[in-house]
């Protein structure tokens, strides 16, 4: 086993191809990182293929210039304009409207790539270019090279987003900032194009088109899934790939395949296992927090049963164990008391109270709208039975409205009026038309001038509604005796106080 | 008021995407020290004439100035709250990273931040009261503390001008205070506040002036003139639950 370990690094190939195939893996899962997160993935796929045209091209104007010499400043050149050319033709056609951004993406590259191949199979004889080679690679057939250029590649690419980190990550993150202090995001987004193309080209001789696509989405795909902080995911993608391109070239070694191969299906491995034990997004993780979540659904019943004074664990329909996580959950937040786990009944707070009403009024909202709009009663209460987990303040507040502000429920109980309280900021203002009968508050502003007797930081209490005249009746700190019309009512804005509270607050 | 006293001058702004014109003819002059929300509805142009006062959006017609200077060579003297929408929430950036983003612009590219540019954010982290969520990668906050902190990127940038794109959708009653009574605080301290705004009800509270924009800008001025009935009703063309407010910010926070 452990002879299996060291063998390998006897041979000077084996070390060769770790080297070449670690600078290489460091490179993409730097850079990679700011791929996912910009979601060029698919461009980076279709810019590695739509290489091979500038490639083969780069290679004969060389040959022809330099015979036989130096080709590897062609090959290069070659496929940083074909990179360009890929992406200029993709914005071309993604701006008409009837080709969307990833069709674009998938006929330029593919049309791209015929072209090489055409290219590449015509001049057969002039070009030392192999397709497989282009495919897969050969990591253990790596020359000085191919070492240096994919060196010089990643000090280029790594030296740029280490001085220019602050800028990459701004326009990556929220380009419109980005945009509003100066900085140049067009060229920014051309510079990380470039590098894509420079990295596509100093690996693919070693690692293949395919490979060196996954070397620069799997390491940063598994180390977003582990870090929150991008300097971070950059270094622990960057130790993933390397794990990746040493553990493929064991395999490798050990199965007889082909190294590239051998690498990706190593970083794919490494991914899904990631993605299974990752802490907080992985997949056990995911499941775990699904199921020990509260269902918001038996959170708001229990404070409806305890509302409707069934109080008793016996009486609610649930599960042992749901019921009393949702105790504990209501109990964390201060809806229901301490001790209503260990005395096994429920017992609301004040906050409870409210917000029980606030479900309560949502159910009979619903049940009501329900009606109106021509469903039978016992229907109509079924539905309200899922409908009043729907509850924002302003939904409720326009059915309200739309309801004219019913007094009582269609099964004859009062509708509470509204009162959403919050611990830093106390109560919301509301409308005065959306207070009920009993309902303290204090006047704040009216939108049509006060009528007589009212005026602004004036305590009130609301009295029984006229039904017939749809009047408000109000009477205030100093005695006096108001109706006041609908209209009006919309108008008058107060905010609720609590019995006993009328003289303490401050101005 | 003349265009001198003005920290926006904004004079026959149109602009158009293709052959639909998104702002026709706009004319407004922004005085400084005031908090100015612009409302409208939906495709009314407000995201874009905040935009336009940033410098980046292809003018027809029209000019903006800052402070009396052309708005592209006044890059950097306004600072940007983007609209919640428009941020990726799984971004691995921290709290604290995300508000240093607002010192970007004050350091050259070959340099790093430096003490005091740590100082001024751990202050304007402090003002939103968000130091003790510094670690925090921001998809782990709640809504109002993530515009929060938005808030404290906006301070950090020390710009005159702050825009704002919705701060108050979707955050709940505590944050919408605290909010304005920033903006409030920005106005104190001579900055001009320019807001995009839906909520009529709390637009007469949170504004010294209102902008309301539809393509054009039907009336500008302080509340009470703006928020007219028959002013809405032509400009949301239909019925609206219009109250007419008077400015009543005093009694509605406490202060």
């Amino acid at each position: 086993m452990i002879d299996a370990l060291i063998e390998p690094w006897g041979h000077a190939y084996f070390v060769k191809a770790a080297i070449g195939g670690s600078i290489v893996a460091i490179t993409c899962a730097v850079l990679g990182c700011y791929i996912i997160l910009r979601r060029m993935a698919f461009i980076g796929d279709a810019m590695s293929h739509a290489l091979l045209p500038g490639v083969g091209i780069g290679y004969l104007v060389m040959n022809a210039v330099f015979p036989g010499g130096f080709t590897a400043g062609g090959l290069l050149l070659g496929a940083l304009i074909a990179a360009l050319l890929t992406s200029v033709c993709i914005s071309f056609l993604s701006a008409v409207p009837r080709i969307k951004e990833d069709s674009a993406i998938g006929i330029v590259y593919t049309g791209l790539f015929a072209a090489g191949v055409v290219i590449l199979t015509r001049f057969q004889q002039h070009i030392n270019i192999d397709l497989n080679h282009f495919f897969q690679g050969d990591i253990y057939g790596i020359d000085w090279t191919d070492m240096w250029l994919s060196a010089f590649a990643g000090s280029l690419v790594i030296g740029a987003i280490v001085i220019f980190y602050r800028h990459f990550t701004i326009v990556s993150f929220d380009p419109i900032m980005a945009s509003s202090i100066g900085l140049p995001t067009r060229f920014l987004h051309i510079v990380l194009t470039g590098m894509i193309a420079l990295v596509c080209v100093s690996g693919i001789s070693m690692v293949g088109v395919i490979m060196i696509v996954g070397l620069l989405i799997t390491p940063s795909a598994l180390a977003y899934l582990l870090c929150d902080r991008l300097p971070a995911m950059m270094c622990v993608a960057a130790v993933m790939g390397v794990v990746s391109v040493i553990g493929g070239l064991y395999f490798s070694e050990w199965v007889n395949a082909s190294g590239g191969g051998a690498i990706m299906f190593m970083g794919f491995v490494f991914f899904l296992i990631g993605l299974t034990v990752a802490p907080r997004h992985g997949l056990l993780a995911i499941a775990w927090r699904r199921r020990s979540a509260v269902p918001q659904a038996d959170v708001e019943d229990l404070l409806k049963s305890a509302h409707m004074n069934a109080t008793s664990f016996e009486s609610i329909e649930l599960s042992r164990r749901r019921l009393l996580r949702a105790v504990r959950k209501l109990s964390g937040e201060g809806f229901l008391a301490e001790e209503s786990a260990s005395e096994e009944r429920l017992i609301l707070t004040e906050r409870g109270r409210l917000e029980a009403s606030h479900i309560m009024r949502a159910h009979q909202l619903w049940e009501g709208t329900l009606v109106r709009a021509g469903v039978q009663p016992d229907e109509a209460h079924a539905a309200a039975e899922k409908l009043e987990h729907l509850h924002p303040r302003e939904v409720l507040d326009d059915l309200d409205d739309a309801l004219d502000h019913p007094v009582i429920d269609i099964d004859g109980a009062p509708v509470p009026g509204e009162s959403e309280y919050d611990e830093e900021a106390g109560f919301r203002p509301l409308r005065l038309s959306l207070m009920r009968e009993g309902d303290r508050g204090r006047f704040i502003a009216c939108g049509s001038g006060w009528p007589d007797g009212l005026d602004a930081g004036m305590t009130f209490v609301v009295g029984p509604r006229d039904v017939g005249a749809n009047a408000w009746k109000v009477r205030t700190e100093n005695g006096a005796e108001l109706d006041i019309n609908h209209a009006r009512a919309d108008r008058i804005f107060a905010e609720p106080v609590r019995h006993g509270e009328e003289g303490s607050q401050e101005s | 008021m003349s265009a001198e006293d003005s920290a926006i001058s904004i004079s026959h702004l149109t602009v158009s995407y293709g052959t639909n014109p998104v702002l026709v003819n706009v004319s407004v002059e922004i005085p400084r020290g005031s908090v100015v929300g612009i409302i409208g509805p939906n495709g009314a142009g407000k995201s874009t004439l905040i935009k336009s006062v940033m410098g980046f959006v292809e003018r027809d017609y029209g000019t903006v100035s800052i402070y009396g200077e052309v708005v592209e060579h006044a890059r950097g003297r306004v600072a940007y709250v983007p609209q919640r929408g428009e941020i990726d929430w799984d971004f691995p950036v921290t709290v604290w990273d995300v508000v240093l983003m607002g010192r970007y612009n004050h350091v050259p590219w070959y340099r790093s931040l430096g003490a005091k540019d740590r100082e001024i954010g751990m202050t304007s982290l402090q003002d939103v009261g968000m130091d003790p969520y510094r670690k925090r990668q921001i998809g782990q906050l709640s809504g109002g503390q993530q515009q929060r902190v938005f808030m404290a990127r906006a301070l950090a940038q020390e710009s005159d001008i702050l825009l704002l794109d919705e701060p108050f959708a979707g955050v709940d009653a505590a944050t919408e205070h605290a909010i304005a009574s920033l903006l409030n605080d920005a106005r104190d301290s001579g900055k001009t506040v320019l807001v995009v705004h839906h909520d009529l009800d709390t637009a007469a509270e949170f504004f010294d002036r209102i902008i309301l924009l539809n393509r054009r800008v039907y009336a500008y001025g302080p509340p009470d003139q703006v928020l007219e009935p028959r002013l809405l009703a032509e400009v949301y063309g239909g019925k609206v639950l219009a109250f007419k407010g008077h400015s009543s910010r005093q009694e509605m926070t406490g202060d």
